[in-house]
């Protein structure tokens, strides 16, 4: 990742439900995070949820 | 079609060999698991159940692929005629006939094409080297080094280093498990076609492509542990899907956060906006997402 803005994006990662996600999102829309914040990468349950 | 006891014999017997041979490279046990389980598993998988059936006998006997012109064929040699004009043809001819009459004593699908006596073999070895490269690498063939681990593994990687650069993948230097069943289609096919994901390669007569079962014997294979070892992915519960362990995030920059006011933040493959505008998105992120460079 360059860390660079390119034509208003910003090249980004996350977890998001415990998919990967990496990409180019809108800078306009990012705001520098707290400085505590972490990523926890999310365990998906191994089994579904017992249905009604 | 190997199950999960199939491969877990298969390591023990192979992974010390295999993982020496990829040592340095982007690829793993598992992908030569993989591959093997969908080149030949459907041999290997019956002999090592009967007895008086030798690791060496039962590598000798992976070999296959009788399909020619009339089924298709367009690579050297698509026909005995082809074959027997070649140098050294009449001789490579006679291995691959009786490498076919030998598997076909053994596995009923090719009893019907070792009855006719023009029909011959022209995938060697556990990995399949095809028999296309006899005019390059006519030893191979000629010598069974196909019946030897070392000889036929070494052909498989120096093959997946060559379909890594036909993939697109050329420079790098880890793959994930989709990045891998790509190079395997390449392997298989020739070419990657990205827009065409795993539907591409070989094709059964159930509709599913080379690249599925790939990928699906990625994942079985990484529920499998090495003798001594842990399994990467642990085994599903019966009837459930095997899900691998979630991607860790390796972004270690400037830490941000999602800030949208209506709707969410679109996260696109390239900094732009496409045309349709939704075509490139991957995904989008909620409000207050934090996200790192």
């Amino acid at each position: 990742m360059t860390g660079r803005a390119s034509r208003g994006f910003r090249e980004v990662e996350t977890d998001l439900a415990g998919a990967n996600l990496r990409g180019f999102a809108f800078a306009e829309f990012l705001k520098p995070a707290p400085s505590a914040t972490k990523i926890p990468t999310t365990i998906p349950e191994e089994l579904p949820p017992p249905t009604a | 079609m190997p199950k999960a006891e199939d491969i877990k014999w298969f390591k023990k017997q192979f992974h010390t060999e295999i993982e020496k041979a990829v040592a340095g490279t982007p690829f793993d046990l598992d992908l030569l698991t993989a591959l093997a389980c969908q080149e030949t598993g459907y041999i290997w998988q019956t002999l090592r159940k009967k007895t008086g059936f030798s690791t060496r006998k039962i590598l000798a006997l992976c070999v296959g692929d009788t399909l020619d012109s009339n089924k298709g064929r367009r690579a050297f040699p698509r026909t005995k005629g082809d074959l027997v004009a070649a140098k050294n043809g009449q001789a490579m001819f006679e291995i691959a006939r009786q490498a076919l009459i030998d598997m076909a004593a053994h596995i009923p699908g090719y009893k019907a094409a070792a009855r006719n006596s023009s029909k011959f073999c022209h995938g060697f070895g556990i990995w399949q080297y095809d028999l296309q490269f006899f005019k390059v690498d006519p030893d191979y063939f000629l010598k069974k080094r196909y019946e030897d681990l070392n000889g036929t593994l070494g052909k498989a990687v120096e093959e997946l280093k060559s379909a890594q650069k036909r993939a697109g993948y050329g420079k790098m230097r880890t793959l994930t498990d989709l990045e891998m069943a790509h190079v395997a289609i390449a392997y298989n096919a020739g070419r990657f076609i990205p827009k065409r994901g795993l539907k591409q390669g070989h094709r059964d007569s159930s509709g599913r492509y080379y690249g599925e079962f790939i990928f699906d014997y990625l994942r079985l294979s990484r529920t499998v542990p090495t003798p001594g070892g842990a399994p990467e992915i642990s085994p599903p519960p019966v009837g459930n899907a095997i899900v691998p362990p979630p991607t860790p995030v390796e972004a270690s920059g400037e830490m941000l956060i999602v800030d949208t006011r209506e709707s969410p933040l679109r996260l696109r493959s390239e900094p732009k906006i496409s045309r349709p505008s939704g075509a490139n998105v991957l995904g989008t992120f909620p409000t207050a997402i934090p996200c790192a460079q």
